[in-house]
């Protein structure tokens, strides 16, 4: 008779879930004693958890303590350029807009940090809606379309025919379509190629795909699942680069995750990046996760 | 409105705990034209607003001694304070600007603050001081 072993820390979690599997029809539940030992793990794990919280929350508070004086470098630095403290030689100007440059260089990797940080303590929830994820790909393209200019790439969308509404959380789908376009230009030498292609996944018609090509460096696959772990980038050699904090990819997969979707990336070294994700539609909060 | 005008209403109030931060949106406001007081607690903030010579209080939402909310809901119940507008400046992100409308701010600024922004801000709310 196949038996099923519950492991858990609440006293009285054990016979809900053991009334919940008998109604769904597993009559054969049996559930065993805990001994001293099960005790001390689950014990372990509380304080792993309890402390992983605590890092979490460190991570947040620091964060934001570095954002104030970062804040007022770039305040005081602007009010140079913007001259409210009288004009400024050619020079001065480049090495104050360099000061501000670096400074928000800074500030985006703090708020990288934060948004982890927050992730991991569960201090962030959906707001979701209903929205048109073309327009998201628009705004996203928007925002970098200089970078585009500047650094030789072209770009291309491509959408499915007769496109459903996603059904999630407007913002959060935003930023993780940005890092990933983000990524890509970052990883993309010129004359190179972006395509953001949006469609029914195929695999499950009330969810949408999102798919960000590139005709970049690409990733040996030995690395598809670390680099969207903590602090992973490939090598130091491109966080010395790159100069990233290696948690946008973590971010984007927290953030999909918190939908229900997978996120994943099909490349090879030299051969250009595919990361995909999918988002909900309103037809698929009717029924199942993917 | 005319220069006279702004100043006759009094001077911004800049409450923000950290001293370089709070220097460097007053120095920005100063250099515009603007008189300036500043505040680092919510309740010298509070004191501050409560002498009848505020025209607008720039509030940093993170203070030590209360949260900057606390200090709206506060410069809002006070019939000497109720119509002084208040712009909330926060570094916690966006999802703050509805939970400081909802409160009665008159704007919501999201930290790092341009210059620029700043000053188009409580000049559309106050009058330029230069105009």
């Amino acid at each position: 008779m196949p038996r099923l072993r519950l492991l858990l820390p609440d006293p009285l979690a054990p016979e809900l879930v053991v009334d919940a599997l008998r109604r769904a029809g597993l009559s054969s539940v049996v559930v065993e004693e805990e001994d001293g030992r099960v005790e001390a793990l689950e014990r372990e794990v509380r304080e792993l958890r309890n402390l992983d919280t605590a890092k979490s929350q460190f991570l947040a508070n620091v964060s934001h303590e570095l954002r104030t004086p970062l804040t007022a470098i770039v305040t005081y630095g602007e009010v140079l350029t913007d001259e409210l403290l009288g004009p400024l030689t050619d020079r001065q100007r480049e090495a104050v807009e360099a000061i501000i440059h670096s400074s928000k260089q800074l500030l985006q990797m703090i708020e990288e940090v934060l948004t982890y940080a927050r992730a991991s303590a569960q201090a962030i929830r959906l707001e979701p809606s209903t929205f048109d994820l073309r327009e998201v790909v628009r705004e996203v393209h928007r925002a970098n379309a200089s970078l585009f200019v500047t650094r030789g790439l072209a770009y291309e969308e491509e959408f499915g025919a007769d496109l459903p509404l996603a059904w999630g959380d407007r913002a959060k789908i935003q930023h993780v379509l940005a890092n990933l376009v983000g990524n890509a230009l970052d990883f993309t030498p010129a004359p190179g190629r972006i395509t953001v292609r949006v469609r029914r996944w195929p695999e499950n018609p009330a969810w949408l795909e999102v798919l960000v090509a590139d005709t970049g460096i690409g990733i040996d696959p030995q690395y598809h699942e670390l680099i969207f772990r903590e602090f992973a980038q490939v090598d130091s050699s491109h966080a010395r680069r790159h100069h990233g904090t290696g948690l946008g990819l973590t971010i984007a997969r927290n953030f999909v995750q918190m939908h229900g979707g997978r996120i994943w990336v099909e490349s090879a070294l030299g051969a250009g990046s595919r990361f995909y994700f999918t988002v909900p539609t309103v037809e698929a909060c009717a029924g199942a996760t993917p | 409105m005319r220069r006279g005008d702004a100043m006759s209403r009094g001077a911004v109030l800049v409450v923000e705990d950290h001293g370089v931060a709070r220097q460097a949106l007053a120095c920005v406001l100063e250099a515009s034209g603007y008189a300036v007081r500043q505040a680092a607690t919510a309740a010298d903030a509070l004191a501050s607003a409560a002498d009848g010579n505020v025209a607008l209080v720039l509030l940093d939402l993170g203070l030590p001694d209360a949260d900057g909310i606390e200090v709206v809901r506060r410069l809002r119940a006070d019939p000497g304070t109720r119509s002084i507008p208040v712009v909330a400046l926060t570094g916690r992100g966006e999802e703050w600007g509805e939970v400081c409308g909802g409160e009665g701010c008159a704007a919501f600024l999201t930290k790092p603050v341009a210059p620029r922004q700043l000053l188009a801000t409580v000049a559309r709310l106050v009058g330029a001081p230069g105009a």
